[in-house]
């Protein structure tokens, strides 16, 4: 294996601008390592005490007004002439808001102070645009410039010795700006059990020769040459993944029927993960589709239903299996919407927004304000009232074991949804 | 979201979507074992159904007759190549391409016989890196500007030189598609269904003689974007196909023109909300979007730009009986708008023409193209001649291409291999490169490995098209890259079952001499990578074809005594299009 220093990156101007650029050095002695504990049988013998952060991208900017709703505010039902939702369409949370009842499925873990929401999110000079908006939250410069992710900042600074290529694992088939890192790979998953080299069915003996020539031809391919580093992490990352992947699907078994989507099929991977102690430290999943500029009354709802039937059947499978003390979950959609309603039954681009954070280890509430519906910026849309920074910081603090100041290059201070570390 | 079905059957546009399905923001989940079929109906060959021999042996070569061994490139030594030119044989550049920076050694292999290698280029590009030499030169440029060469392509192009084939790939108009035209009657496919709208734009971009009409298109179809997701439904679903057929017909044309017709487009009304935006309550998606993400970009415009401009655009739907665009002008907003600093009752075609007049534009499209078809970090000087074209043509997009098809810096050791197939590129190239046939008829399972991979044609994963255009870094990650390997492998066992495949190989390996393993491997290097490797990984080649010569599968019989094993001679291709070189653009 070698080392490349990020200046040696840097430098080289072939590297430069490609985003998700990703270098192997820690990476590859740790997979090694993952491998010969492999080898020993020791696979379980991975840190199962270890804390993993699973972050759900809400894509497309989550009308937070019709998920935790300001019930108690008549502003809210004069902006919202056919979208507001009624008191019998949500169940309420305390005097002035209500969670919509598309979210039954999580009140359990709201009624046992397990469901945290943090109320009026967003950062300074609010961009309306999706693509600037999820970059400032994802890379952390509010200018929607940055390069590196913050999840995958922090999973770089990780030492993990038992090199796990699962200690972060994105669900889906594009991985998220948030986790992208220099100095880590990160996997991305579809579906386990496509997670492997085919052989070929004709010549079935002649497999292992032919998989150890490419991963050969990988390992030489020369370290100046064009993609080199991102290319040969990820078939080093993808072939030490699936052979535990491989060992981990045989003997996983599902506590719980997970509901039969996308969304959900994607956190029983995770689920498996977690469960089957391979490392997990951060694992990320999107759900889409929030973007409701036109029929927002029938899409958001169920969206909503999505993600709380998923994390309810997440949580409990991981109850079962007696690891939901070792897990959090947080949500984030990269804007709110507009307070007053569209002519299409929708809304458009907004800013602040409520998220959740939902967990054993988490402390159940509303944390932060609500928005003034009357207080309006000149664009019609909400003022925050908490940097979202703040919310990682919390995360990294009091769960993940980091400094938030070394990851967020700033101090944003902490809210009380967990308990200080 | 994305759902876990492959080909997912939204429900018809004029019915509530049963799924939220509004701008897709979200990850694809996929099925299993993506497989090559034949057609569609076919189970993927086991071992069993594998015929015993695999590999067609064509009769003995006449021992008398055989003319002595050619070299096809430096031979087996690893060392330098022939300068010698031959009547009807091989002239071999003695210039090693220097790929990335300082690459020692790497095998320099020539194209085809008799070609006349074209040097129009200076060795010293304006941007200061090193000009690409035959046959890296012609590879790379159908490559960008296609996808990839088929069997015989770097001959033509080669003897073209750079300028003739830079015509002859933007000057198509002339040029019979007849093998195309053949493929498509042959198919009998129903375009209510976004499965055959799919296998219809693969067969036109394997077996088109307009590869760069294709490729433009992709590229339109990745910046002014839409996706079947939200559009379709059974009657919706041939909106997208319209909509491809608007992008092909109008890829070379005015700016003014895409931007105005893309904008009552019925697909992208549909898309991007048009067609319920009415005066008094103007939906502002595709107002935003069409300056941000279609022609100007962030920063270039004000909220109030995109609140009158969303004014402007209102008035337009569509017929729910034709699915027809149509101007409704009791919707329409026709009062005054500010718009970009200037005053006037505008409509759409108004927005259009001012956002086409605005310097911003032909910046970001040049930018946009020279990513996509070039690298990704060009500087201010690579963009010049292409922005130029634009002012000096009236905004003609086939002007700005030439710029870049003949830009020295296209042609630049900057460029080769400066991108990541997409996935579109890498499958359709790998059946171009082969000659193989069965894309058109891709089963789900293969169509589900495109949104595995990060590319769904007609599937954009959201408004802002596909991420790779633009950094092709991200068209790679862990899951992606397992399967396009998998593909490999079951493009292989293609070959098994492809007689045509293995006596058009017979062939070739006689008419060119290739007489061993070593030879053999710079034939297979040269179709698939312009023969430009690394002489210890090339050497790695060898060493897996002639360790592997017992390994069964049939024969495949070389120019002279020598045979390889058909099993091996797959696996070669397997592990040379799965190499990182081949990943690569």
């Amino acid at each position: 294996m070698f080392n490349l220093s990020r200046r040696a990156m840097m430098k080289d101007g072939l590297l430069v601008v490609t985003a998700g650029m990703i270098m192997p050095s820690i990476f590859g002695r740790a997979v090694r390592a993952a491998h010969n504990a492999a080898a020993e049988g020791d696979r379980l013998a991975f840190d199962a005490q270890g804390r993993t952060l699973i972050v759900v991208q809400m894509a497309g900017g989550n009308d937070g007004l019709n998920t935790v709703v300001p019930y108690a505010d008549s502003t809210y039902y004069s902006a919202r002439p056919t979208l507001a939702l009624k008191q019998t369409d949500i169940f309420t949370l305390n005097d002035r808001l209500g969670l919509t009842n598309s979210m039954q499925a999580l009140k359990p873990y709201w009624d046992g102070s397990k469901l945290a929401i943090v109320e009026g999110v967003g950062y300074p000079n609010p961009s309306l645009s999706h693509f600037q908006a999820m970059d400032i939250w994802q890379s952390l410069d509010l200018n929607g410039q940055g390069t590196e992710g913050w999840l995958g900042k922090y999973v770089a600074g990780l030492v993990d010795k038992e090199g796990h290529p699962f200690q972060s694992l994105d669900i889906g088939v594009q991985l998220p700006a948030a986790l992208r890192a220099i100095n880590a790979e990160v996997p991305t998953v579809s579906s386990p059990q496509s997670y492997r080299l085919a052989p070929d069915a004709a010549n079935p003996r002649g497999v292992d020769a032919r998989t150890k020539a490419l991963l050969k031809l990988y390992d030489s391919y020369p370290k100046t040459a064009p993609y080199a580093a991102l290319l040969d992490a990820t078939a080093q990352n993808a072939q030490q993944g699936s052979q535990q992947l491989l060992a981990a699907d045989g003997s996983y078994k599902p506590a719980v029927q997970y509901p039969n989507n996308g969304f959900a099929s994607g956190l029983k991977v995770l689920a498996e993960v977690i469960v089957q102690g391979l490392g997990l430290r951060v694992g990320y999943i999107t759900l889409g589709g929030f973007d409701t500029h036109a029929n927002q009354a029938k899409d958001q709802p169920t969206l909503l239903q999505t993600l709380a039937e998923g994390l309810a059947a997440f949580y409990s499978d991981l109850t079962a299996h007696g690891k939901a003390d070792d897990v959090v979950v947080m949500t984030w959609s990269e804007f709110g919407r507009r307070v007053h309603e569209n002519g299409n039954i929708g809304t458009d681009h907004g800013t602040a927004a409520p998220l959740f954070v939902l967990g054993n280890g988490v402390a159940g509430g509303i944390f932060g304000e609500p928005p003034d519906l009357t207080n309006l910026d000149d664009t019609g849309n909400l003022k925050f009232t908490i940097d979202f920074r703040q919310v990682y910081a919390t995360v990294l603090d009091r769960w993940l074991g980091a400094s938030s100041q070394a990851v967020l290059g700033g101090s944003f201070g902490n809210q009380a949804f967990l308990p200080p570390a | 979201m994305r759902t876990i079905d492959p080909s997912p059957d939204p429900a018809p546009f004029d019915e509530q979507p049963t799924q939220p399905l509004s701008e897709s923001f979200g990850p694809q989940i996929a099925p299993d074992d993506p497989t090559l079929h034949a057609s569609p109906g076919d189970v993927q060959p086991t071992a069993q159904q594998l015929p015993p021999l695999l590999w067609v042996t064509s009769p003995a070569p006449r021992q008398g007759k055989a003319a002595p061994t050619r070299p096809l490139t430096n031979g087996s030594n690893g060392g330098g190549a022939s300068p010698k030119k031959r009547r009807g044989g091989l002239r071999v550049s003695r210039r090693t391409l220097i790929v990335g920076a300082g690459i020692a050694g790497a095998v320099s292999v020539l194209a085809a016989t008799g070609v006349t290698v074209n040097h129009l280029l200076s060795p010293q590009s304006s941007s200061g890196t090193t000009a690409l030499e035959s046959p890296a030169h012609i590879g790379h440029l159908l490559r960008r500007a296609g996808f990839g060469a088929a069997p015989g392509d770097l001959e033509v192009y080669n003897r073209l030189g750079i300028t003739g084939a830079a015509d002859r790939l933007l000057n198509f108009q002339s040029i019979p598609n007849t093998t195309l035209d053949q493929k498509l009657a042959d198919a009998n496919l129903d375009f209510s269904t976004i499965q055959d709208q799919q296998r219809w734009w693969l067969t036109r971009m394997v077996y088109s003689a307009h590869p760069l009409e294709e490729k433009m298109t992709l590229f339109w179809s990745g910046l002014l974007t839409s996706s079947y997701r939200k559009v379709g439904g059974k009657q919706g679903f041939p909106l997208i196909q319209q909509q491809n057929d608007f992008l092909r017909k109008n890829a070379f044309g005015r700016f003014d023109d895409l931007l105005a017709g893309i904008t009552i487009d019925p697909a992208m009304l549909i898309w991007l909300d048009g067609l319920n935006s009415r005066k008094g309550m103007p939906n502002e998606n595709f107002a935003r979007e069409e300056m941000e993400l279609f022609s100007m970009g962030i920063g270039n415009y004000t909220q109030q730009d995109i609140e009158q401009s969303a004014r402007a655009l209102t008035g337009w739907t569509l017929d729910r009986q034709t699915l027809k665009a149509v101007f409704r002008a009791q919707f329409h907003d026709n009062g005054t708008k500010t718009f970009l600093g200037q005053t006037g009752t505008f409509d759409y075609k108004d927005i259009a023409r001012i956002i086409c007049a605005n310097p911003a534009t032909p910046k970001f499209l040049a930018r946009r193209m020279w990513r996509f078809f070039a690298y990704e970090n060009p500087s201010d000087a690579d963009l010049q001649p292409l922005i130029a074209a634009y002012n000096s043509s009236n905004h003609n997009i086939g002007a700005m291409m030439r710029a870049l098809l003949t830009s020295p810096a296209f042609y630049s050791t900057q460029a080769y291999r400066a991108r990541i197939k997409s996935p579109v590129e890498f499958l359709v190239g790998a059946f171009r490169n082969l000659s193989l046939d069965g894309l058109g008829q891709a089963n789900r399972g293969l169509l589900g490995a495109f949104v595995v991979m990060g590319q769904e044609l007609f599937d954009p994963p959201n408004v802002a098209g596909w991420p790779g255009d633009q950094a092709s870094a991200s068209w790679i990650n862990t899951g992606a890259w397992m399967t396009r390997v998998n593909l490999m492998n079951s493009l292989v066992a293609l070959m098994a079952n492809t007689p045509s495949f293995a006596q058009h190989l017979e062939s070739d390996t006689q008419s060119q001499h290739i007489d061993t393993p070593a030879r053999f491997v710079d034939y297979v290097l040269l179709q698939l990578v312009d023969g430009q490797m690394e002489s210890t990984r090339r050497q790695m080649l060898v060493d897996y074809l002639t360790s592997n010569a017992k390994a069964g599968g049939g024969t495949l019989r070389l120019s002279g005594n020598q045979t390889l094993s058909g099993n091996a001679v797959r696996g070669l291709y397997y592990l040379v299009m799965s190499m990182p070189e081949y990943q690569l653009n």
